[in-house]
């Protein structure tokens, strides 16, 4: 495989999102560089992604089955389409969402406008779907007490959000 | 009727005095919301699409009519619509290329003047989009901000305190903003400075696109310089520097063609006169090579040389040749070297030698 720049041999290869969809590009060490300085490579979810956890996370070490526990989306799916299924993809791969934005926009936390009386309606939506992910997993475990608990605060919170 | 507009005057932002910048043909900017309860558009099966759609719609007539503060609108449903319309539609920018090409239970709502466009189940639900003559980030901002405003009360808005407003792509999470600015820059390009500088832009976290925006080929010299981040900075900030770009750019192209008439004026003029000519003989022509030459003139009525042909000529030009305008003014379909021949008639009429 050639260096789509230079046709020296390539060792990195990167998928880009383009509006066509994702693309892959072979680059050499040296245009690898260049495409990796802060900003350059804004839109480079490869590099992102494999920045995220060990050194040489190889891309079968991803999370790929991970399920959003409300749109059904995989991980695999969001990699393939560069595009998240539904708001609550955000939480339910937070984790490895989290090096993924900061290095498309070398920030983790938003500035700017904030719709009015939609961070509070977010908090508690964000908090319901932990809920609920907990709540399955308490009745997986077959801890019943700990799922009941986890209903009644879900019920709680269901009727702040429905406010 | 919108897609009765097929004059050039009809298209607010791009005539009538809306643009006499030689270099700045235009400044955007578009909003990104989505539904706190909703798959995003990708991911939503056609029923709730339709859903997203009436409800967006709903908020829209609710907010915008008769409200004085704002031209009236007009409201388009885009899957039963002829492709040639919505290919219109697209050229005037008043949608974006996916929703040219799909036929998912899209909409929009344009206001009279075309300035202000806000598409409905774009990858996004919400797109809102203004577009103003020339260099008015602030102006183009102003009208987003307001209209996004007045929406926020009647529709649940995805949005996270730590991500901000979410987005169908992480590209666009936070904010939710793209600025962007059209900039000619013949000059540049001449002098082999454009690729350079506009590397060192986009290395700077500036995305830099064709005369269509997203996806498009670079022609006639027409650049579309835009933000790629959107998290992390507000969106006053995101402008400020889009438009510091816009004023290093713009200064760096009067200085090149400031350098070109002193040093190369005579080959400069003859070029200039050449395509000129072109355009006002030529009896077969593409959009691409139109382009090409509409930037010689351009760049002739910048600098003095051409003294005959309005800015307002050559932009009526750049928005009427391409093959949906051509087709619509024509008054029917044309295959392609019918339409070169039309296009290069429709020229002929308007450019001339003296």
């Amino acid at each position: 495989m050639k260096c789509s720049y230079c046709g020296k041999p390539a060792v990195h290869h990167i998928t880009r999102i383009t509006a066509g969809g994702p693309k892959t590009i072979d680059l050499c060490q040296e245009h690898y560089e260049q495409f990796s300085e802060p900003g350059a490579a804004a839109l480079n979810l490869e590099v992102a992604i494999k920045q995220q956890g060990a050194e040489a996370a190889e891309t079968a070490d991803l999370p790929f089955d991970l399920t959003c526990s409300t749109c059904g989306q995989t991980f695999r799916q969001f990699r393939d389409s560069s595009k998240f299924g539904c708001a609550g993809c955000y939480v339910s791969y937070e984790e490895q969402l989290v090096p993924l934005l900061k290095h498309l926009h070398h920030a983790e936390q938003h500035t700017g406008k904030v719709p009015r009386g939609g961070a509070d309606r977010a908090r508690v939506r964000e908090e319901l779907q932990q809920l609920r992910r907990a709540k399955d997993e308490a009745v997986r475990n077959e801890d019943f007490e700990l799922a009941a608990r986890l209903r009644d605060r879900i019920r709680e919170l269901e009727g702040t959000d429905n406010e | 009727m919108i897609l009765e507009h097929l004059s050039f005057n009809q298209c607010g932002w791009f005539s009538g005095g809306a643009s006499r910048d030689v270099t700045v043909l235009s400044s955007r900017v578009r909003l990104a919301r989505n539904l706190a309860d909703v798959p995003f558009t990708n991911w939503a099966d056609s029923t709730a699409l339709v859903r997203v759609r009436d409800r967006i719609l709903a908020a829209l007539h609710k907010c915008l009519d008769n409200n004085p503060l704002f031209p009236p609108f007009e409201f388009l449903l885009l899957d039963d619509m002829p492709q040639l319309d919505r290919e219109f539609l697209g050229e005037r920018n008043l949608i974006s290329r996916e929703m040219v090409t799909s036929t998912l239970p899209r909409a929009v709502a344009v206001s009279e003047d075309e300035t202000i466009s806000i598409m409905v189940n774009e990858e996004d639900h919400l797109r809102l989009q203004c577009i103003r003559g020339g260099r008015d980030l602030q102006g183009a901002w102003h009208v987003v901000n307001q209209i996004d405003d007045l929406l926020t009360p009647h529709l649940d808005f995805a949005f996270s305190p730590r991500w901000g407003y979410l987005t169908a792509c992480p590209t666009n999470v936070g904010t939710g903003i793209r600025g962007s600015t059209m900039l000619h820059l013949a000059g540049l390009t001449f002098t082999g400075k454009a690729e350079p500088m506009l590397k060192k832009e986009q290395r700077n976290g500036m995305a830099i696109r064709g005369l269509g925006g997203e996806g498009t080929e670079i022609t006639g010299n027409i650049f579309q310089v835009s933000n790629q981040i959107t998290l992390g900075t507000s969106e006053q900030e995101i402008l400020d520097t889009l438009g510091q770009t816009m004023d290093k750019l713009v200064e760096a192209e009067e200085r090149a063609t400031r350098d070109l008439m002193e040093q190369a004026r005579a080959p400069l003029e003859d070029k200039i006169w050449r395509d000129c000519g072109l355009l006002a003989s030529a009896r077969s022509i593409s959009t691409e090579e139109t382009r090409r030459l509409l930037s010689s003139v351009r760049l002739g009525i910048g600098t003095g040389i051409i003294p005959h042909v309005s800015l307002d000529t050559v932009n009526e030009l750049l928005l009427c040749t391409g093959a949906a305008h051509l087709q619509k003014i024509a008054g029917r379909e044309m295959e392609q070297n019918e339409r070169d021949r039309f296009r290069a008639e429709f020229v002929r009429e308007r450019i001339k030698l003296s």
